[in-house]
């Protein structure tokens, strides 16, 4: 009888270690911990094997949970930072300006997401900006914050219900010089945080 | 008594390294299967473009969907034999992509290249007659999923996307 527990338990605590193990090599438990050719470039980080055929097992599972379906880093780039420019974590309660510069490729957008990679629950219609708009407003500095600015001539990113967020940053179509050597090529905006509500300095 | 500890140990071992190695292997293809169960629960039938409206926080059915695309998918199934894709020309950006069950990106075209994107999808051992000028996209399993993006922030181009994908085709070959 007491073999038989020994076994079981055995059994129990092997599949418990090996479900456990993992779900924490494949960064499933935590966004943080990455997989596959990463880098950072100016607080934005990004991971150059979503996009590619991943054949290490661990990888490829990590890249199922964080880029899905992403496109093949030929058509398009992908860059997220959850930081300002000093390093600290970005809020909804505070405000940041954003200027962006010219990119190598051919259309760029910037998009706030919560914590857990889902659009932040809000009805403001302003949870990005790009290209297009930047062409039609003819100014590429952009305001973040949970309510509409005051200044004038500028783009928008409603951070309302964001909470604690992070930006992604896309190049599509970048030029094969940027795909080879991205720290030479592309210019990531910097997050500057203006101001936080009561005086707060997270 | 140390017969029966070096007996579970090793039992241990083994389900320890079996499950883990199993969930790694697995974890891609329940990626798709629970992206493909959120596209059903929305509305996206198989083997038919579903044209998604327009990303808002409520609607997203995957992790970082973008507000400035225009999405539609085709949840790809080959029990019936092979499929025919076809997406015309975009104005803009736009792709067409196809995955298989585990998350490989067997094709990707782009569509602003002035020519209609015209596929055949087909899985090993499915035999059918390859229409001229028809490129063959073979997966490796018998579930996948297609997606086409096209740039679209606006609603007016968001509007002329949504016409792109009613001229589309997935369906039996």
């Amino acid at each position: 009888m007491r073999n038989a527990a020994i076994i079981v338990a055995a059994l129990i605590f092997g599949l418990i270690g090996g479900l456990a193990s993992a779900l924490a090599f494949t960064g499933l438990l935590s966004e943080r911990f990455r997989l596959g050719d990463a880098g950072t470039i100016d607080r934005w980080y990004s991971n150059w094997s979503i996009g590619t055929d991943v054949l290490d097992p661990y990888t490829k599972a990590w890249v199922s949970r964080y880029g899905l379906f992403a496109l093949r880093r030929e058509e398009a780039v992908y860059f997220n930072t959850r930081q300002d420019t000093e390093g600290k974590s970005l809020q909804e309660t505070c405000t940041y300006a954003v200027t962006v510069e010219d990119q190598p490729g051919e259309w760029w957008s910037l998009t706030v997401y919560n914590a857990d990679g889902f659009l932040p629950e809000n009805t403001d219609d302003h949870l990005s900006f790009d290209a297009l708009k930047a062409d039609e407003l003819q100014t590429r500095d952009v305001v973040l914050s949970s309510s509409l600015p005051d200044r004038e001539n500028t783009g928008w990113i409603s951070t309302s219900n964001a909470a604690a967020f992070d930006l992604t940053f896309r190049v599509y179509l970048p030029s094969p010089e940027a795909i080879e050597s991205p720290k030479d090529h592309f210019r990531l905006p910097e997050v500057k945080r203006l101001s936080c509500a009561g005086g707060a300095n997270p | 008594m140390t017969r029966i500890l070096i007996v579970a140990f090793s039992l241990f071992m083994m389900t320890l390294v079996f499950s883990h190695v199993v969930l790694v292997r697995i974890t891609p293809n329940l990626m798709v299967q629970i992206a493909s169960s959120r596209l059903a629960e929305i509305g996206a039938p198989e083997n038919a473009w579903y044209r998604a409206p327009r990303i808002t926080a409520e609607n997203a059915a995957v992790v970082r969907a973008s507000p400035d695309l225009s999405y539609a998918a085709c949840l790809l199934n080959l029990d019936g034999g092979p499929l025919r894709l076809q997406v015309p020309a975009w104005e803009s950006y736009g792709s067409l992509s196809i995955f298989d069950g585990d998350t490989t990106n067997v094709f990707v075209g782009r569509l602003d290249e002035r020519k209609t994107i015209d596929l055949v999808v087909f899985q090993r051992g499915q035999t059918f007659e390859l229409p001229q000028g028809v490129k063959a996209v073979e997966l490796s399993t018998k579930r996948g999923v297609a997606l086409t993006r096209h740039i679209a922030p606006t609603q007016e181009l968001f509007d002329r996307a949504t016409a792109v994908i009613e001229a589309s085709r997935c369906e039996q070959l």
